[in-house]
């Protein structure tokens, strides 16, 4: 025995030494929760995750007084902001001297290219006498104007000014600028770090806080600030999780050191136990990152509850052990052996069938608890008697388990009688189960952000309607724009009808070479001499320089490309809508207020387009997983009956061995009609988490192989009183998905141990 | 900054003519130093100057003609445009204001300071801080028979690439009498200025103007 001891030591300690050389504990939530079905929903889940848009933070400065905020306090605020390590830019919407040059310098020379999207009619109306005439007249006016350092530089090489044509739209989102509210002002923040960079993003968030109240303390100004943004989030989430993981597991840990030493009345089982638990916890960090490549939060922080299940194999070992002589101990696990792999493997298919529900990040929790019971039953069998050797440790009397099985055993039949009554009860009532439809309602914990970030998206002058855009995916960027400019006809076909009031594609920013072509093409044909002959008369008429303005060449250049734009400063402008990938593009068009079942309709007849909605995405995944739940839950289900089946060869041992399990699942649904909770799919995991983990007592109660059926009852309370605390101390968790897990799986492992001597007879009694 | 400030002046001329008017309403003494001229920058009372301004700009086959008053005040100045359009445009403390009535083209924000080399020459005369103007532009002040001549040439490249110089002249004992910017493209705004009224009278002019341009509507 002392071999097994020594090897057990030696594996416990390489296994911790190589977690700590090689795990990476990642917390994103929203790597654990979201993830999409299509190409472009991975796509654009990855770039909500590390895409320009999740690096960047809309900070909002507003006055408490009725007074308007100072344009200097804002100009210092700005640059203090610029000057944080790791802020790569700071703007103001709307307001953006450098772009605005880069423009000039950028789309001028493509003239020619990118003037229209519909070259045909928008020459048709400026190359007539009168279109031309107009136009020298606008030009006299715009060299005389606020605007003329610009103009001058563009009319030598573009007198018609055919490079600000597409920026009508621009001009008339800037406009709306000058009318703002002066009581606040958003400033849009681009950190080179990543959003979801928790550690770096935490860094940026206290400095932009430090920055804002040193210039408030310093001025005499009572204005607050406010921020959002992915960052935002990704930091409070983080917070949440870490606080979480620490909670639960310092008070998990302790409850159940303190609820074993309660049982046992001993350290040193306390200690071997402990060990065995190190082991298994070990095990299951180190198989997770061989397989995912890195161990998330939440699989820790559910994994905690792993040790509750996982220390039921040896604490049931060591109740049936301590009911024999000391050299009988060996055996006496033995016998109990077959239960404890059935009762273990049934809680693994619980976990495996979990893995399948949908939940990215369940896959993690089902290979992390299915290493962790597998190691634990293995250690149980082969280590745990290594340890107590001859050592008397004290019987666990379980007061309220004797109680419970005497009354249940006396009573059994009125008892069966009442719970099947409850049972008739429950299921007339299940078909009244109420669903949440809308995922947001399962973070209710980052409410307050939400509010916040309504609140500071209500101050963007823009009219853009968060989280709902046209996507168009194409195979690379020519392909995609070509799209895209077909979804900008019907677009404007919808704002005519007044079911679009306006929208933000990538023209006048981006168009694609095709339209580039056609544009220049057409311009040539229609620039003959005529034209020209009225356009210098024009020029005549009002005073401009015919020398210099006279000329109208517009000269085949390159075409304006995506590489040169996001080389210049007005990538900026672009890139909340472009998601590029090796394999794919997308390009996201904003919208403003519209009517979404006729964009749902519009974009049927083109397969790579759809109009695309955040909130409904999520709220169909969720039920997607509500769905896969279901299934999950029923082919778990099956499978256990299958096993119970095997082991028992007899339909109705297997059916009253599953029966607490069942019934318990269905009180707690019964509960939630009655309360009027809406349940989810995360209610769903939990009640499959509870019948595997009750189909063990089950087993444990029908098989009673120590023909003992008190003392088994107390086994199997001490094990349940574990199981029970571990996953109830997920109640003090702040995150909601953590509590659900709590309360359905708690509530389900007491109500199941306490049916077992009502439903089940057991054998060798 | 340089762009707000050419949006609301008309341009690099514009600006730096309303900047550097504030020498209008002081009388220069000859031999004096640019540090003693500037000392007594501030007006004290408010002064109506009549202007006329001449663009030469290379795009135009003909020079453009405008002309209106600007009004000189303790704190801040008005451009009223007359002709060819009325315009209106201000600087008052650090705000600035624009009204174009004909395109209903409306503007007031605070003037900021990190960006725009103008602004801050431009506050630097108001205040007649000379530091400051020595910080962004190369200044050559002088006495040439019976005028003075203030030159200032700008330090800053992104100034420079537009603005070439600007020449404040006036007749010796007497207010600047002709401002005339110099572009690097070649073109060249004048402008001529005579004072023609001043006093507190003026006052309600003035307000009125405000009015009009922090006017919501």
């Amino acid at each position: 025995m002392a071999w097994r001891r020594r090897w057990f030591y030696i594996g416990v300690v390489s296994l911790i030494v190589d977690i700590f050389f090689i795990a990476d504990f990642k917390t994103d939530l929203s790597a654990f929760f979201i993830a999409g079905e299509s190409a472009e929903e991975i796509l654009l889940a990855n770039e909500m995750q590390s895409g320009a848009l999740s690096s960047r933070y809309i900070v909002s400065v507003s006055s408490e007084a009725k007074a308007s905020l100072s344009s200097t306090f804002i100009s210092q605020f700005k640059s203090e902001l610029a000057a944080i390590e790791g802020i790569i830019d700071v703007w103001i919407p709307g307001k953006n001297t450098v772009a605005i040059a880069a423009v000039q310098k950028l789309y001028v020379p493509h003239a020619g290219q990118i003037y229209s999207l519909e070259p045909e009619f928008y020459l048709d109306k400026i190359l007539t006498k009168n279109g031309l005439q107009d136009r020298a007249a606008i030009l006299k006016k715009l060299l005389l104007s606020p605007q003329a350092p610009i103009i001058k530089k563009i009319a030598r090489q573009d007198p018609l000014l055919l490079s600000l044509a597409g920026f009508e739209s621009v001009r008339g989102q800037f406009k709306g600028v000058l009318k703002k509210d002066q009581r606040y002002q958003n400033l849009i923040l681009q950190t080179e770090p990543a959003g979801l960079d928790i550690k770096q993003q935490k860094r940026i968030q206290k400095q932009i806080k430090k920055v804002f109240s040193d210039l408030v303390d310093n001025q005499d100004h009572i204005y607050s600030l406010a921020m959002t943004g992915v960052p935002v989030f990704a930091v409070r989430t983080q917070q949440l999780m870490q606080g979480d993981i620490t909670k639960v597991s310092i008070i998990s840990s302790v409850l159940i050191t303190l609820l074993f030493i309660w049982v046992f009345r001993s350290y040193k089982t306390l200690l071997w136990t402990a060990l065995l638990m190190v082991a298994v916890v070990s095990s299951a960090v180190f198989v997770t990152q061989l397989v995912f490549g890195y161990v998330h939060g939440i699989t820790l922080a559910v994994g905690s509850t792993l040790i509750g299940i996982c220390i039921d194999y040896p604490i049931h070992a060591l109740v049936h052990s301590q009911a024999v002589a000391a050299d009988q101990r060996t055996d006496a696990i033995s016998r109990i052996w077959p239960s404890m792999m059935l009762g273990g493997l049934t809680t693994l298919i619980g976990y495996v069938a979990l893995g399948f529900s949908g939940y990215p990040g369940f896959q993690q929790i089902a290979v992390y608890a299915g290493t962790g019971i597998l190691v634990s039953l293995l250690l149980t069998r082969y280590v745990l008697p290594a340890f107590f050797g001859k050592q008397k440790i004290h019987r666990p009397t379980m007061l309220f388990a004797k109680t419970w099985i005497g009354f249940c055993l006396r009573y059994r039949m009125p008892l069966l009688i009442v719970v099947m009554l409850l049972l008739g009860l429950s299921l007339s009532n299940i078909s009244k189960l109420r669903w949440i439809e809308d995922m947001q309602q399962l973070t209710p914990e980052l409410d307050q952000l939400k509010e916040n970030d309504r609140m500071i998206r209500s101050r963007m002058l823009s009219s853009i309607e968060p989280g709902r855009f046209v996507l168009v995916s194409g195979h690379d960027i020519e392909n995609a724009l070509q799209l895209a400019e077909q979804v900008y006809q019907k677009l404007n076909a919808l704002k005519i009808k007044g079911q679009l009031h306006e929208f933000y594609g990538l023209y006048p920013w981006l168009l694609s070479r095709k339209q580039q072509q056609i544009n220049f093409q057409t311009l040539q044909d229609r620039l003959d001499e005529k034209t020209i002959s009225i356009w210098k008369k024009a020029l005549v008429k009002h005073g401009l320089s015919v020398s210099r303005l006279g000329r109208l060449e517009y000269p085949e250049t390159e075409f304006l490309t995506l590489s040169e734009i996001s080389d210049s400063p007005v990538k900026r402008f672009i890139e909340n809508q472009l998601v590029v990938s090796d394999q794919r593009v997308l390009i996201l068009i904003w919208l403003a207020k519209h009517q979404p079942e006729a964009l749902d309709k519009a974009f049927l007849d083109i397969p790579s387009v759809q109009y695309f909605s955040q909130r409904d995405l999520l709220n169909r995944m969720a039920g997607e997983y509500q769905q896969r739940a279901q299934i999950s839950l029923l082919i778990g289900l099956a499978v256990i009956i299958l096993l119970l089946l095997m082991r028992y060869k007899n339909l109705r041992v297997t059916f009253q061995t599953l029966s607490p399990a069942i019934f318990a699942a269905f009180f707690i649904l019964a509960g939630w009609v009655y309360t009027g909770q809406a349940v989810s799919f995360l209610h769903l995991v939990g009640f499959l988490l509870a019948v595997a983990i009750c189909v063990d007592y089950g087993i444990f109660y029908r098989e009673n192989r120590s023909g003992n059926i008190v003392l088994t009852y107390q086994a199997m309370a001490a094990s349940m009183l574990t199981s029970s605390l571990a996953f109830g101390c997920l109640a003090i968790a702040d995150t909601s998905a953590l509590q659900t897990l709590a309360q359905v799986v708690t509530l389900g492992i007491v109500v199941g141990f306490l049916l077992c001597p009502v439903i089940i007879h057991p054998t060798n009694e | 900054m340089f762009k707000i400030i050419n949006q609301f002046f008309g341009g690099i001329g514009n600006f730096k003519m309303l900047g550097l008017l504030m020498f209008f309403c002081q009388t220069v003494y000859a031999q004096e130093t640019l540090s003693s001229v500037l000392a007594r920058m501030k007006p004290q009372t408010v002064v109506k100057i009549h202007y006329r301004e001449t663009r030469y700009l290379e795009l135009l086959d003909k020079p453009w003609k405008g002309s209106g008053y600007f009004y000189v005040f303790p704190g801040g100045m008005i451009k009223e445009q007359w002709y060819p359009q009325r315009q209106i445009m201000a600087v008052k403390a650090n705000k600035l204001y624009y009204f174009d009535p004909f395109a209903d083209v409306r503007y007031q924000g605070e003037m900021e300071g990190d960006t725009g080399g103008q602004a801050i020459a431009f506050k630097g005369l108001m205040a007649g801080d000379e530091e400051l103007l020595q910080k962004f532009f190369q200044i050559d002040f002088y006495n040439r028979n019976k005028s003075w001549v203030l030159t200032l040439v700008p330090k800053q490249p992104r100034l420079a690439e537009q603005l070439s110089r600007v020449v404040i002249s006036g007749a010796i004992n007497q207010s600047a009498n002709k401002i005339e910017i110099f572009l690097t493209d070649g073109d060249r705004h004048v402008m001529q200025l005579e004072a023609t009224e001043r006093g507190d009278q003026l006052n309600h002019k003035v307000e009125q103007l405000l009015t009009e341009l922090q006017s919501k509507n």
